[in-house]
């Protein structure tokens, strides 16, 4: 019996393993849903891809993301992993309540998740005069166009422990063909005012920093203060958000905040994604009554789709452009309250989700744009990613 | 490939194991695991399985020409130097050749040395000699040779297998499922000790040594040398142990490798205990031609020096490498005439204490190559700085979970499973294989996480 038992398990090994390059082959997952992103197929063998290595590579790379239990395996092992270094981390995160404890990928100030901020030294300040001259050049091309830039300090922006500023916000203000009073920023000093505006496990603003970075663009664009949209009320949605920061440092799910949202009265308007109908960007309007719906960001105020029109059918009032990242997610909604027709794009995702080359010149002319709003943070004005075309 | 990567695990692994023994022929089971092996080769190095190839090619033409001038000493002398020549100038091209350029400031192209090539080019050579001392017989078969020379269990990693070792089991062996469970739990135990213990004691030393703060005092760089101490005895014999496990899938017996060095109570005793095949390898093949000891105590002290200044620059081409060899071959010297009967007069825990000393301080020169970081690691052990723990922890708190890792390193090298009873009959079988099983699963948990690599800008 005992030998019997020594061979079936042997053989099982065996069959289970193979059975799982089987796995990656005859039932291939399109999603990682664990690490949000497509998962890696099996790739293609040729000769080429042999010899340089990327088949290899490839295959090493689907069967992580295909095999039974991957997702599972890893989740285990992130939650318990994590779970044991917070809780050596204690004493340490007590002690050192003030002062960047390393965490996973990021670091920990103040039970918060955070980045450490950059340094403007030569390759940030290069970086930075590409994206200047590239929208300079936009702005020069354009005269018809009034153009606004709102950029949105962060944790990356400040360092905690010293209070110094990295500056970028101010190189990019004077280096930016703007006309007088028409950049602003999301004012991060210290460590009181992150806390208040960001969320402790995701990279974006948390509903208290979005809105006030809403009431200074639109401020920004000419909205005075009486029209500005007034919360409703503010609601935990009784989830738990384990954000951006918390899925890089493997915490996902063991470092989580309360989700708490800021509710409006919007005016009723149409949307288009990427050339679609849309009931509506992001779900706002159902998200607290459905309980199924996971606490992240993007699911509540929407994803980085390339194109979203929002349409109050309001003619009387401007069209304008916004070309942002992902923090003008929870903006677009607010700021297209005050125009008759709000163009948002991220230059990221356009042409690969609508199909074709944004050039500015066009798509102001063919939508009778006549204000451009720059948003976003370090990311926005210096990757380029973002680089405006024409 | 390596053996602790899901390519090997899922793909590798269970094809050959499946396809292996799906033939009946031996003919065939050699042709399958030949295939296999050059398929695991080229994955990680598909340009350098032509050097692989080669090196079996000069080896398989050498022992022909070696066997046919049998009854001519002069040309068998000479067939067996120039084959061994032309391999020791393969491997001097690609892995010594940029070394030695370099330190005489001649600037040549940089060459990427092929995985494995000190391994295989030994056992080549192991195999060139015995035939011209006549302990083995001439292998007449390429594929047969070049399945001894590519046989992917030890291929890139050792142990240094002997063609006499294996010589008649490549022609005749005999798979059983004794064999068969004992080597794939084998492997799994080895997979374990690179895995689960080598990787994560690994990180202890690499954060302690890159982290550039005045916080890693001498207490910090004892634990480094602590780790990669561990380290090394897990990476290298957990590789030994898959090896060994492995080749007993397919009916292959390997000598051992590493039979518990860090219980030594010598040095002595640590290089009959620590890569056991390497170590008799060039006992059997430079020191005793040499002279060994039989030609007076001047002679042997000379044999010893070039011995362990060989054994050095084998394990690396750099300056440390060579001062790790010459710095046992002191050690050696030391306790072979001058200390050796003394010591072994003391107790046995500070005759133990002794070895893994200076078998620490070892490894701290085996590992730091950059001769500057050396410096700074071999001042800063001996001469007190205070650690600043909590700046260390703060500055990557990974380490505060790597660290829980030493103790189960240090009770896992010592021979603890020999001192534990096994129970007998069916209770104890599911033990053991839950246990295994469960170690595996441990494993392919611990692989799949270094995959991680979520996408904050999707649907989130």
């Amino acid at each position: 019996m005992k030998k019997f038992l020594d061979r079936a398990v042997a053989v099982g090994i065996i069959l289970f393993l193979l059975l799982g390059l089987f796995w990656m082959y005859l039932r291939p997952d399109k999603i990682n849903t664990y690490e949000n992103r497509y998962a890696n197929q099996a790739p293609r063998l040729t000769a080429a891809s042999y010899l340089d290595g990327s088949f290899q590579d490839g295959f090493d790379l689907a069967l992580a993301d295909q095999i039974p239990f991957s997702q599972r395996g890893k989740r285990t092992y992130n939650e318990k992993s994590t779970a044991l270094l917070r809780a050596e981390l204690k004493p340490l995160l007590e002690r050192e309540r003030y002062k960047y404890v390393s965490f996973g990928t990021d670091w920990i100030y103040n039970d918060y998740l955070v980045y450490k901020p950059q340094t403007l030294d030569d390759t940030l300040k290069g970086e930075l005069d590409a994206k200047i001259t590239n929208i300079n050049n936009c702005i020069a091309a354009h005269p018809e166009l009034k153009f606004y830039a709102y950029y949105v300090k962060r944790d990356m922006d400040v360092d905690f422990e010293t209070g110094m500023q990295t500056g970028e916000a101010e190189y990019l203000e004077q280096g930016l063909d703007l006309a007088s009073g028409s950049f602003s920023c999301l004012n991060i000093g210290d460590f009181a005012a992150y806390s208040k505006n960001f969320y402790k496990t995701d990279h974006h603003w948390n509903a208290q920093g979005s809105y006030e970075g809403y009431r200074e663009a639109a401020a920004l664009l000419g909205v005075s203060e009486n029209e500005l949209l007034v919360p409703t009320g503010e609601a935990d949605t009784g989830r738990q958000l384990s954000g951006s920061k918390a899925a890089s440092s493997r915490a996902t799910s063991v470092i989580t905040e309360p989700f708490s949202v800021l509710t409006f009265d919007y005016p009723a308007e149409d949307v288009t994604i990427n050339g679609k109908k849309a009931s509506a960007y992001g779900k706002e309007d159902t998200f607290l009554a459905d309980t199924a719906q996971k606490a992240s960001y993007a699911n509540y105020y929407g994803e980085d789709y390339g194109e979203i029109i929002f349409d109050t059918h309001r003619t009387d009032r401007d069209n304008i452009l916004v070309i942002g990242d992902s923090y003008d997610n929870a903006v677009l909604r607010l700021l297209s309250a005050h125009f008759n027709k709000t163009f948002s794009v991220d230059l990221r995702n356009y042409q690969t989700q609508t199909g074709k080359p944004f050039r500015l010149s066009e798509y102001v002319k063919a939508n009778g744009i006549t204000k451009v709003l720059l948003i976003g943070g370090s990311s926005f004005y210096s990757k380029p990613d973002f680089t405006l075309e024409g | 490939m390596v053996f602790s990567s899901l390519t090997f695990l899922y793909f590798f692994l269970p094809c050959v194991t499946v396809l292996y023994y799906v033939c009946k022929n031996r003919a065939w089971r050699n042709g399958v695991l030949l295939i296999f092996s050059l398929v695991f080769y080229s994955w990680g190095e598909p340009k350098y399985i032509l050097l692989l190839l080669l090196a079996a090619a000069e080896a398989y033409i050498g022992g022909l020409i070696i066997d046919a001038a049998a009854q001519r000493p002069r040309r068998k002398k000479t067939a067996m130097a120039v084959t061994a020549v032309l391999l020791l100038a393969n491997l001097f091209v690609f892995k010594y050749l940029g070394f030695v350029c370099g330190n005489l400031g001649i600037r040549v192209r940089e060459i990427i040395l092929p995985i494995g090539i000190s391994f295989y080019t030994f056992q080549i050579l192991s195999y060139v000699i015995d035939l011209y001392r006549g302990k083995t017989r001439v292998q007449k078969n390429y594929l047969l040779l070049l399945l001894y020379v590519s046989f992917f269990p030890q291929l890139i990693a050792g142990p240094i297998v002997r063609y006499q070792t294996v010589e008649r089991e490549m022609a005749s062996r005999s798979e059983n499922w004794d064999d068969f469970t004992g080597g794939l739990r084998r492997f799994v135990t080895g997979l374990a000790k690179k895995v689960l213990i080598a990787n994560n004691v690994a990180q202890v030393a690499t954060i302690i040594y890159a982290g550039n703060t005045d916080a890693h005092g001498t207490a910090a760089y004892w634990v480094a040398s602590l780790a990669y101490t561990l380290q090394i005895y897990f990476d290298f014999s957990g590789y030994s142990d898959m090896a060994i496990g492995m080749g007993r899938m397919f009916g292959f017996h390997f000598l051992e490798n590493f039979d518990y060095p860090y219980i030594s109570k010598s040095i002595t005793e640590f290089w009959r205990r620590w890569h056991i095949s390497l170590s008799t390898w060039f006992r059997d093949y430079v020191y005793i031609p040499l002279g060994g000891n039989r030609k007076g105590a001047a002679r042997q002290i000379l044999n010893i020096c070039i011995v362990w200044a060989l054994t050095g620059i084998w394990h690396g081409a750099a300056w440390n490498f060579l001062a790790w060899g010459v710095y046992y071959a002191v050690l050696l010297l030391l306790e072979k005439f001058v200390y050796g009967k003394y010591l072994e007069k003391l107790p046995g825990f500070f005759r133990w204490f002794y070895a893994m000393f200076f078998v620490n301080v070892g490894w701290v020169l085996f590992n730091l190559v950059d001769v500057a970081e050396l410096e700074k690691a071999l001042r800063i052990m001996f001469v007190w700085h205070s650690t600043d723990w909590a700046g260390v922890f703060a500055s990557n708190t990974a380490l505060m979970t790597e660290l829980l890792y030493l103790p189960i390193a240090v009770v896992c090298c010592l021979p603890v499973k020999k001192k534990l009873r096994p129970i007998d009959g069916l209770p104890g079988a599911i033990i053991e294989n839950v246990w295994y099983v469960g170690l595996l699963a441990l494993c392919i948990m611990f692989i799949l996480s270094s995959s991680y690599n979520p996408f904050i800008y999707f649907r989130f």
